[in-house]
């Protein structure tokens, strides 16, 4: 039997519309999951108006720490998930990402009750760019693949942990200050975390693929694209809510 | 709800007191769009390099990438120059021309602003009103507002503080229990709109001439001089005689820093 997975959403002010959504999406299309985990800074909570968030959607809302820098600040919060949830398994996606066919989280991101990480060996991403670089400044060695595809990406809570240790044992500071302390173009939450599963836990994962992947369910629009307002007026007409 | 509502749920809302060179570059690009580049160059800019001004800003991010020159557009600035005395003296909100209406955008960041002032426990807010000025005068009389004692002159006119505390003056605009979010949708009762309408419009007609470089007019002027440390040493005119100017042989020669004293002539700053 797979553990119970929570949907973990980051979100704030600007992605409301996309927030909507996402989660109108994934009432329509997903099933397997918990309940669904949002969580923002207060300073975007006194700007949701409720409306984003349909009844049925199982969601809970939280607040997270408040951060001067919220491109940084939201990696920041993703790299504590576990702190806001007390599923075993965390599926992230962001506010921008749209099911489009019905899916299975278990199904999907799970074999045998193990999590599947999902990697491209042929990547567009060089290995010198920024994201891929923070994994070898953190972990002292790269990874031999690029971890960074199309969410949702799913970890087991146990992970974020062993994470933040890992910080403080290798670097002397916590995982906090380390992350808020790189560029924003040489930071990737998820790539730490697939160094964390690749260099310490290896066997605990299902190390698949992506390569050659199609019809993924979940496709990543761009929130901040000058076609947003176009995409989610279109996207709005397919869901029937508001534009 | 506002027209402006989708278009402020863009607007990023913060409070700073210490400006980067990318909120520098925007600030100036503000002015300039608008039609006021003097107020950057010859006193916003001089003045960020102290640590007297609070700007509570509304600003729209570059799509991608989110930092760097140019990565910042400034839709509205609301300033407070923190004086002596623990006195934020107000510059009224200033916003781009594109949202000359835009009032849910115009309070929120006075919201913002005078929350921050509050939870800096400054003394209080205050504008500089042209005497006689009864309609400035009353519409911030209505926003709790009340006739101080510091007067700065121009060549052209006197000018009267107006100050409150920041609570105060959240509470009779009604922005202390609202939430931001209703704020920038204005989904407000028609009397908390013609309150806040009137303090805005009022106070922003009120401060144009002085943005167009047309002081003489100006039926308000920005809050940025620090009126108490900018008083002469000795006291002005009726007020306190200052020091006492030391006798022949008793102290340096020529006039002590205190020695000026009251003098027959107006000051362009009394108190």
């Amino acid at each position: 039997m797979v553990p119970a997975i929570d949907i973990f959403i980051r979100t704030y002010f600007r992605d409301f519309r996309w927030l909507e959504l996402s989660l109108l999406s994934i009432i329509k299309f997903v099933e397997g999951f918990r309940r669904i985990i949002i969580v923002m800074p207060p300073s975007s909570l006194e700007r949701l108006r409720g409306s984003e968030i349909p009844a049925s959607a199982q969601a809970v809302v939280l607040t997270c720490q408040e951060y001067s820098d919220d491109y940084i600040g939201q990696q920041v919060t993703k790299l504590s998930a576990d702190l806001f949830t007390d599923a075993p398994l965390i599926a992230h996606i962001d506010s921008d990402c749209i099911f489009r066919v019905p899916c299975s989280l278990p199904a999907l991101l799970t074999k045998n009750g193990r999590p599947i990480i999902r990697i491209l060996r042929r990547s567009r991403r060089p290995a010198g760019d920024g994201w891929r670089r923070c994994i070898a400044d953190f972990h002292s060695e790269p990874l031999p693949f690029d971890p960074l595809v199309s969410l949702p990406i799913i970890y087991p809570s146990s992970l974020y942990r062993e994470l933040r240790t890992e910080c403080c044992d290798r670097h002397g500071v916590t995982l906090d200050q380390w992350v808020l302390s790189r560029r924003i173009d040489a930071m990737s939450e998820f790539g730490l975390m697939a160094g964390q599963a690749w260099f310490k836990r290896r066997d605990d994962f299902y190390w698949v693929s992506a390569d050659d992947e199609v019809g993924w369910p979940c496709f990543q629009y761009w929130s901040r694209s000058p076609k947003a307002t176009e995409m989610q007026a279109e996207l709005s007409r397919v869901f029937g809510r508001r534009s | 709800m506002t027209n402006y509502a989708p278009i402020n749920e863009s607007i990023r809302l913060w409070v700073t007191t210490t400006v980067s060179p990318e909120t520098r570059s925007a600030l100036a690009t503000f002015c300039r769009r608008n039609g006021f580049s003097h107020l950057f160059f010859e006193i916003l800019d001089p003045l960020l390099s102290g640590n007297d001004l609070v700007l509570a800003l509304a600003t729209t991010d570059r799509p991608w990438p989110p930092k760097g020159i140019g990565s910042q557009t400034i839709d509205a600035v609301g300033i407070a120059m923190i004086g002596s005395e623990g006195r934020g003296l107000l510059t009224p909100v200033l916003a781009d021309r594109k949202h000359s209406t835009n009032l849910g955008l115009a309070a929120a960041v006075t919201k913002q602003l005078l929350e921050t002032l509050r939870d800096r426990k400054a003394s209080s807010a205050a504008y500089l009103v042209r005497q006689g000025d009864r309609v400035l005068e009353r519409v911030l009389e209505r926003a709790g507002f009340a006739r101080a004692d510091l007067h700065v002159a121009t060549e052209y006119a006197e000018y009267v503080e107006y100050s409150a505390a920041p609570e105060k003056v959240l509470e009779a605009l009604g922005l202390q229990a609202m939430r931001i979010g209703d704020v920038l949708a204005l989904t407000l009762d028609g009397r908390e709109l013609d309150r806040l309408s009137a303090y805005h419009f009022a106070l922003a007609a009120g401060i144009v001439p002085y943005l167009s470089d047309s002081i003489r007019f100006a039926a308000l002027l920005p809050g940025l001089i620090d009126l108490i440390a900018s008083l002469p040493p000795g006291g002005v005119p009726p007020g306190t005689p200052g020091p006492e100017i030391p006798g022949p042989g008793e102290g340096p020669q020529g006039p002590s820093p205190g020695g000026l004293g009251p003098g027959p002539g107006p000051s362009p700053v009394e108190r």
